[in-house]
């Protein structure tokens, strides 16, 4: 005979629920919703699991209470097994947003800095490499203190009771880690260096390849039209001027 | 703003004339404006010939009676994707009547990624007003952008794309930086040193040059545009409405009604807004010429055309505690041209 164990009942309820949040629902158009704990139910399985063993001749009285207290204890251990996967998943995203938080200020900080002292100290040419070079130094090591956080906050992705939350974290901090990763490319540009090997020239001609050849059939009058033209003081002073700087004049 | 000439040359006519009167050396010089597109060429008559043509277009249902219309009263038109579209100033004229708004193939200084049209119809335009190569590859030298100190702009995109238009015309592009070229127009007096200040439609560009070397070199992304947009959001009336009231004839100095305010208050926020800008790239800049002698301040461009722009210009340098030694500051006696002017000389001169 197949007894319903409550760890059993659990697994199924979890397998079976979906997660959704109180905006999805209200899209969905529920406006109220009736709810009831997982432990209720189990409950209520155990109670008439229980009542019915109890009725039937098949277990004695005695093999159904053991039976009981091995389900209760089974149910209790899996309950705490829970609890404790929700503290450890709220723990990590509680981390996360502190070390987002944290890697925000910083960049703002150094972003700060960056701006002013790249205007500012000009002339200290030596001493303003040294600094960029060290900022940028430093904003490599907060990118990879995001990658870090990234890779934690995908982590406890993994539990469901986190999951929207680490989401928008995970979200946020890619979003800083795009945006860092093009300030150091400024940066090393205009350090002289630079992850990318700068691409040829790129050449546009072929792009009116295709339409050359449709001008010229286009239906127009601008053939018959007289173009409004202005006249100005000519440019001879300009380029005796120019050819006097040049030394040829 | 164009002045009508009675004189009007063309272009075959510029090439006949060399032989007979003065040297006319090879070499055009193209101003592409957000508002307005210029070619600038040397005449017979010691001076240059400007086309002008505005940088817009306007799209109209196609039929044969509308076709005879518009051949009837000269307006230039295309027909592209079955549609009638009418270019240049006729297209802004044709737009104030229905109020309309005219389509752009330029914004912000750059060619616009909003138009899909833009590319044909700005060609189109280029094709009038330069016209053909009097040698195969002559040099044209085009006016781009400086990069902009408030927005993202792609610059090297934006020249390659004029490069390649202007070698498909049989030309050799070669860009040289709007506010240069002002520089190169307006500044021979001064050795070109100084400082030449392109006021256009999507933009302002400013230039300190030291005897023709640019050392500083930026844009702002505010323009006509900028008080067009501006006026018509506080007026409630549409872009090309507002262009029309600003480019009727206001004086900025001595507005007389709502609209003239409005124009008179977004120009005096254009203009401090530049200055305030190059002033604080000559503070926190690096490299900058130390100036011992005054250096004059050049301004151009189709929106430095206004009634009293240099008077107020003057105002806002007064209140601005500029780092250098100003002499004159001056309006190119021909804004609008001089752009397309001193991308000429630079084409005439070469490399």
């Amino acid at each position: 005979m197949e007894i319903t164990k409550p760890d059993a009942v659990n697994e199924e309820l979890l397998a079976k629920s979906q997660t959704l949040s109180l905006d999805d629902l209200r899209r969905k158009g529920k406006d109220k919703v009736k709810v009831i704990r997982a432990s209720d139910v189990t409950a209520m399985i155990s109670e008439t699991v229980d009542r019915v063993l109890r009725e039937s001749s098949a277990l004695s009285d005695e093999d159904v209470e053991t039976l009981v207290q091995k389900g209760t204890k089974e149910f209790k251990r899996v309950f705490r097994e829970r609890q404790l996967e929700r503290q450890r998943a709220a723990q990590e995203l509680q981390d996360s947003q502190a070390e987002l938080q944290a890697a925000n200020t910083r960049i703002k900080e150094l972003e700060g800095v960056i701006d002013t002292s790249v205007d500012r100290c000009a002339p200290q040419e030596e001493q303003n490499s040294e600094l960029m070079m060290r900022m940028v130094t430093e904003m490599a090591e907060i990118r990879a203190e995001l990658a870090k956080a990234q890779e934690a906050a995908q982590g406890s992705q993994s539990s469901a009771a986190a999951a929207p939350e680490t989401d928008g974290v995970s979200k946020a901090l890619d979003q800083i880690s795009a945006s860092l990763n093009s300030r150091l490319e400024q940066f090393g540009k205009k350090l002289g260096i630079s992850s990318a090997v700068e691409a040829r020239d790129v050449k546009h001609e072929s792009l009116f390849d295709s339409d050359s050849d449709g001008d010229a059939n286009m239906e127009s009058n601008m053939g018959d039209m007289e173009l409004k033209q202005n006249t100005g003081g000519g440019i001879a002073g300009n380029l005796a001027r120019l050819k006097k700087l040049k030394g040829d004049g | 703003m164009h002045t009508d000439d009675d004189n009007t040359m063309n272009h075959d006519e510029v090439a006949t004339a060399t032989s007979d009167t003065t040297e006319i050396m090879l070499g055009k010089g193209l101003d592409i404006g957000t508002a307005n597109l210029a070619a600038a060429v040397q005449n017979s008559e010691d001076g240059i010939t400007v086309t002008v043509e505005r940088n817009a277009f306007l799209d109209i249902g196609s039929d044969v009676y509308s076709k005879n219309m518009l051949t009837k009263l000269k307006v230039p038109y295309v027909v592209h994707n079955s549609k009638i579209v009418v270019l240049g100033e006729s297209a802004f004229e044709l737009a104030n009547v229905f109020g309309k708004e005219t389509r752009r193939p330029m914004s912000d200084g750059m060619i616009s990624p909003c138009e899909v049209d833009a590319m044909p119809m700005i060609k189109l335009i280029i094709n009038k007003v330069l016209g053909e190569p009097r040698e195969q590859g002559e040099n044209c030298y085009f006016s781009v952008p400086a990069e902009s100190l408030d927005v993202d702009n792609n610059i090297v995109y934006h020249q390659g794309l004029f490069e390649g238009v202007l070698n498909k015309l049989g030309y050799t592009g070669k860009a040289i930086n709007e506010a240069h070229a002002v520089v190169f127009s307006e500044l021979a007096d001064q050795d070109f040193t100084g400082i030449g200040i392109s006021f256009g439609g999507g933009m302002a560009n400013a230039c300190v040059a030291y005897k023709t070397i640019p050392c500083l070199q930026f844009s702002v992304a505010r323009g006509g545009d900028w008080i067009d947009s501006n006026v018509a959001n506080v007026l409630g009336i549409n872009k090309s409405r507002a262009t029309y009231l600003k480019e009727r004839g206001v004086d900025i100095r001595d507005p007389k009604n709502r609209e003239d305010e409005a124009i008179s208050i977004y120009y005096r926020n254009l203009i401090s807004y530049t200055l305030e800008n190059i002033k604080n790239r000559f503070e926190t800049g690096e490299n900058m010429p130390m100036f011992n002698e005054p250096i004059d301040i050049a301004c151009a461009g189709g929106t430095a055309l206004v009634g009293g722009f240099i008077e107020v210009f003057r105002d806002e340098f007064a209140k601005t505690d500029f780092p250098i030694p100003i002499g004159r500051i001056f309006r190119a006696e021909d804004a609008l041209q001089s752009v397309a002017k001193g991308c000429l000389v630079a084409a005439v001169i070469g490399d």
